[in-house]
């Protein structure tokens, strides 16, 4: 038969699956293995066009069921199933049946010998156990995390088929934009791709809260047929209908948690009237538990967004649909760049260089980011159980040369190889079990913990925001203890394979000459000293990538912000949004808003517990609103459209709180408002990059677009940079403008804060009161009843917005330590257990007149070249590692030379320390009793 | 009507488990290639069953074993993936009829219950 033809790519990928069809017995594979090849092949090539969370998933599930399946043909063929028994003929299976419980006693046999060698060395095996426990474990909870979050996949039939829909405009670098309300019409009414497609957009409620203030919830403004295209009925009730969408019927739809928590589960909850904003809703519906569309939603309203409310190219809109079946998303994505183009044509106003941003549903909310940091957390734990591997594998091997005398000797009296190499099999099986028991309370208790903490703190790298995502389950769940159990079996044939291989080789003769000699075997040597060379390699890389992550968490920790945060405590504030959006009872305006704020303000600055209070935007190290800075200021590149900048909008008050000095000029004053002229203060970064040169203070520049109509805003202060971007390549740029100055009404510049309809508030109390949050608790009451807020202190939201560093952090250190401390154990091991076997060696040459720092430098000079090497493999592993990691490391350049030298002088040292100490243990050998013992 | 015994070999196979049903009837109207069944029972089941090359190869070879499904292969110079084909025996085909029976008297027996209203059935 011709060799299939499938393209480059994918025939690497038949390779892998040729290997795991290896896995079944050898007439199950020659049956059907070609045609299998044949599928698989095709089959993977419809699964490349959904996107790689789906091939991964689909690899994931194919080695699975190669092992399930393997397993359960070699128990069928070895007749141990009673299914296959019956099917056999008497004699056959009589045969079959002796033959088995010959080798069920005989393994019993070997399985007890392996546990008497474990009691007799109890602190070498423990360790080793110990060490496969930390690897399988670690291993285990990366997955479990993997699975829990990308592999386990929407609940919803065939979701490989949703698409999220965005915009692009790439030569302006906008690399992710909402949809407008008429592209989404005129998507909606061309595109055949799709069965459907359908909008929301994310939505705040106040619900009154019995006893405190309003309880401040979020959701989205759905369509109906969004349901319909997830395949999703309530759980109790109906969904919204069409004509409610069209009406004006305030209508709501509850999650199965916010109906358990806030309406105790009462089933009559359906077709009765409850307060949202303060305005009466009738529910219609409960969704199912778990379900949480898009993100982790607690309620659903009926989204009326039509693009005669809007003009063309205004309104954010999320979209999603349902491909049809047969349709796969390239398809799509070529249909949805000929309406674009069309579009573009069309409107080239609102729509010049816009695309149509397609990708899978799941790809879009999990993310690049978050993706990365999972799989090479796997593949860092892999790395530790590979050191760990190494290191149990340097153990058998020898306990094994010692043994090599009584081997030789049994296979000389007629053992079978098989025999043997079952024996070396039962001690490798052993110690993966232990290893798989403490590996199993290992990724128990560390996936316990990624859910309660690293989930739960919002710390997340995600595209959408930082909590949960509703469909995810990280917890040990059965898929994780089978990767568990399959891993630990892989493990107990890897570290069996080199001990069992030896096992078969010893050749009676030599393994006598050997010890007459007092040499060690020279394939032995061999072996360890690849061994010695891997787990070097492999510790090199953990500990670069560990310290590159620790130099992150240095940079990122408060110490390194030029702002104080100690005593601040914060609040978030959202003035009432009434539902659909459209009007807020009681600030109607902007002038109402800012009354508000202001009355705040002086309220919570007049409280004798609080030392100074300000308003602002966003706080320090939280990400800006990038506005263009136009006309171009200084020394910005020409092919740049219009340079942008970070904008804060603060209060006078702000730097105060925070103790930033003041470089130059004057602070915001509290007559700084609309009718004085517009000011601004910015950082030193600005006055750098911008005004290179030039003297700040008086300089004038626009924020806004090429045709802002703003008022051009003039430099009066600067002040240093309050913290540094993660990125150390990227801008900081920041210019701070008052707040009682900032009445744009633009919405695209409403510098985040929606036209004041939102601000937080920081407040820095006196040391000697006590907390400053029920002050602003109250303060705020007594301004305006009925406002939620969410309360933090500054060193909250810090650790918040660093969270994902930390996490990242934690887990490469740890790797990292557990990986050296293997690592020197596994060295130690090697060169101790050479100097052991070469006593006989070592003796002579002394005799010989070898002196002792002759036989220390002599083995030295191995331990070096070995770990030279090793060093050199796993400077090569840790890059490619790294690169995958940039994003979570904090103002650290990925080859920075300090690091680097830092990591692999300590691998060198560690491994050359490990290595001395046997050495030197040799150079003190007494030449005559070592050669009279040998 | 099938023999007594034959009809007593008929319903040790049953019930038959979904995914093996659906191959079955994948192999009704005609013969397939593996891709071809992979496909079929994906599509007739609405997604719903996920079968994969793995699974779909043991139940291919128990059916075949059980002498409900030959295989015969042919070679196609147009086509050089072409492997093996798979088609119903009669066996196969009276066990289809017997489990699809089965499916028919309980799907009756719903509806006479009124499980079935409002469930889009």
């Amino acid at each position: 038969m011709a060799k299939p033809e499938y393209g480059k790519s994918a025939s690497l990928s038949l390779r892998l699956y040729s290997c795991l069809l290896y896995a079944y017995p050898p007439s199950f594979r020659s049956r059907f293995g070609a045609d299998m090849a044949d599928v698989f092949g095709r089959d993977l090539g419809r699964m490349r066009g959904r996107g790689r969370l789906a091939l991964l998933a689909f690899w994931v599930r194919t080695c699975r069921q190669a092992l399930v399946l393997a397993l359960a043909e070699h128990w069928e063929n070895a007749g141990l199933s009673k299914s296959a028994g019956a099917s056999r003929s008497g004699l056959r299976d009589n045969a079959c049946r002796k033959g088995s419980e010959l080798i069920m006693s005989s393994l019993a046999a070997d399985i007890r010998l392996a546990l008497r060698l474990f009691a007799k060395h109890p602190l070498a095996s423990g360790i080793a156990a110990a060490a496969l426990a930390i690897g399988i474990g670690l291993s285990a909870s990366a997955f479990g995390i993997l699975h829990g979050t990308l592999l386990r996949g929407l609940p919803f039939e065939r979701s490989d088929e949703l698409v999220h829909f965005s915009r692009q405009n790439l030569p302006q670098e906008r690399l992710s934009m909402a949809v407008s309300f008429h592209d989404y019409w005129e998507w909606k009414q061309q595109q055949t791709s799709f069965e459907g497609i359908a909008a929301f957009v994310e939505a705040l409620i106040l619900l009154p809260n019995p006893g405190g203030p309003p309880e401040r919830l979020s959701g989205v403004f759905i369509e109906p047929e969004a349901f319909s295209l997830l395949r999703v009925e309530a759980q109790l009730g109906r969904i919204f209908s069409r004509s409610e969408q069209e009406s004006d019927a305030s209508v709501i739809l509850l999650s199965h948690r916010l109906w358990q928590q806030r309406f105790g589960a009462d089933p009559a909850i359906v077709g009765s009237t409850i307060s949202v904003n303060q305005a009466p809703a009738v529910v219609v519906g409960v969704m199912p538990e778990g379900f949480g569309f898009p993100i982790a939603e607690q309620f659903w309203l009926p989204l009326r967004a039509h693009p005669n409310q809007v003009e063309r190219g205004q309104g954010r809109l999320d979209a999603f649909g349902r491909l049809n079946p047969g349709t796969d998303l390239e398809q799509a994505q070529a249909e949805f760049a000929a309406i674009s183009r069309r579009l573009q044509m069309a409107y080239p106003e609102s729509n010049r260089d816009v695309e149509a941003l397609l990708q899978s549903f799941e790809q879009e909310y999990v993310g690049e980011d978050f993706s990365q940091l999972v799989l090479k957390m796997l593949l860092g734990a892999l790395l530790v159980l590979l050191v760990a591997c190494a290191n149990t594998v340097i153990l058998l091997l020898a306990r094994a040369s010692v043994r090599s005398q009584e081997f030789a000797m049994r296979a000389a009296l007629g053992a079978s190889a098989g025999r043997l190499a079952r024996q070396m099999a039962a001690e490798s099986l052993i110690l993966a079990c232990i290893g798989a028991a403490g590996g199993i309370a290992i990724a128990y208790l560390s996936l316990g913990w990624f859910a309660r903490s690293a989930v739960e703190s919002g710390v997340l790298p995600l595209p959408h925001g930082s909590g949960a995502l509703f469909w995810w389950d990280v917890a040990m769940n059965w898929t994780t203890a089978g990767f568990l159990l399959g891993l630990s079996l892989a493990v107990s044939l890897l570290i069996g394979l080199a001990p069992a291989r030896l096992a078969t080789r010893y050749d009676l003769s030599r393994v006598l000459n050997e010890q007459a000699r007092g040499t060690s075997s020279r394939s032995l040597g061999r072996v360890n000293r690849v061994l010695v060379v891997a787990e070097v390699a492999m510790t090199s890389a953990l500990l670069v990538v560990s310290a590159l992550t620790a130099k992150s968490l240095w940079n990122v920790s408060s110490d390194q912000q030029s702002f104080s945060s100690r005593g601040v405590v914060t609040a978030r504030i959202f003035l009432p949004v009434a539902a659909g959006g459209q009007s807020e009872e009681g600030y109607p305006d902007h002038a109402s808003r800012f009354a508000f704020w202001q009355a705040l303000l002086e309220e919570l600055n007049s409280q004798p517990g609080i030392l100074k209070a300000a308003a602002a935007s966003h706080f320090p190290t939280q990400q800006l609103r990038w506005v263009e800075l136009c006309p171009r200021t200084g020394a910005a590149p020409d092919s740049l459209p219009c340079p942008e900048t970070g904008v804060a909008t603060v209060s006078a008050e702000y730097f105060e709180v925070f103790q930033v000095p003041l470089l130059r000029g004057r602070p915001f004053r509290n007559s700084d408002d609309l009718s004085a002229p517009p000011v601004a203060i910015v950082n030193e970064s600005f006055v750098a990059r911008r005004l290179a040169g030039k003297d700040p203070l008086g300089h004038r520049l626009r924020l806004g677009p090429p045709d802002s109509q703003d008022p051009q805003v003039e430099i009066v202060g600067v002040v240093p940079d309050l913290w540094r971007p993660e990125n150390p390549r990227r801008f900081n740029d920041t210019v701070y403008v008052p707040i009682a100055q900032s009445s744009t009404p633009d919405p695209e510049v409403r510098l985040g804060i929606w036209g004041l309809r939102f601000l937080n508030v920081a407040v820095k109390g006196r040391p000697d009161a006590a907390g400053a949050g029920p002050i602003i608790r109250q303060s705020l009451h007594s301004v305006a009843n009925d406002i939620p807020l969410r309360l933090a202190t500054m060193d909250e939201l810090i650790e918040r917005r660093f969270g994902s560093y930390q996490v990242a952090g934690r887990f490469y250190q740890c790797f990292g330590l557990v990986a050296l401390f293997l690592a020197c154990l596994g060295i130690y091991g090697v060169f101790s257990f050479a100097v052991t076997s070469r006593s006989g060696e070592i003796g002579i040459r002394m005799a010989l007149g070898a002196s002792s720092s002759h036989v220390v430098s002599r083995l030295l000079r191995q331990a070096g070249s070995q770990v030279l090497i090793g060093i050199g493999i796993g400077a090569v592993i840790a890059y490619y590692f790294s690169k995958g990691l940039q994003r979570f490391l904090f103002q650290v350049e990925l080859l920075d030379p300090a690091v680097w030298a830092a990591a692999l002088g300590l691998a060198a040292a560690c491994g050359l320390l490990a290595s001395w100490m046997p050495a030197r243990r040799a150079a003190r050998i007494d030449p005559m009793r070592s050669i009279r013992q040998s | 009507m099938p023999e007594p015994a034959a009809s007593a070999s008929i319903e040790t196979h049953l019930p038959l488990k979904p995914a093996v049903f659906q191959i079955l009837l994948a192999l009704a109207d005609r013969e397939r290639h593996g891709y071809s069944v992979l496909l079929a029972v994906r599509e007739s089941s609405g997604g719903r069953i996920r079968l994969e090359t793995g699974p779909l190869y043991r139940h291919l070879k128990k059916l075949l074993d059980c002498g409900l499904v030959r295989e015969f292969r042919e070679e196609s110079p147009q086509d050089p993936r072409r492997g093996c084909r798979y088609a119903l025996t009669d066996l196969g085909r009276q066990v289809l009829r017997a489990e699809s029976a089965r499916l028919d008297q309980a799907l009756s027996l719903s509806r006479r219950l009124g499980l079935l209203e409002g469930a889009g059935g």
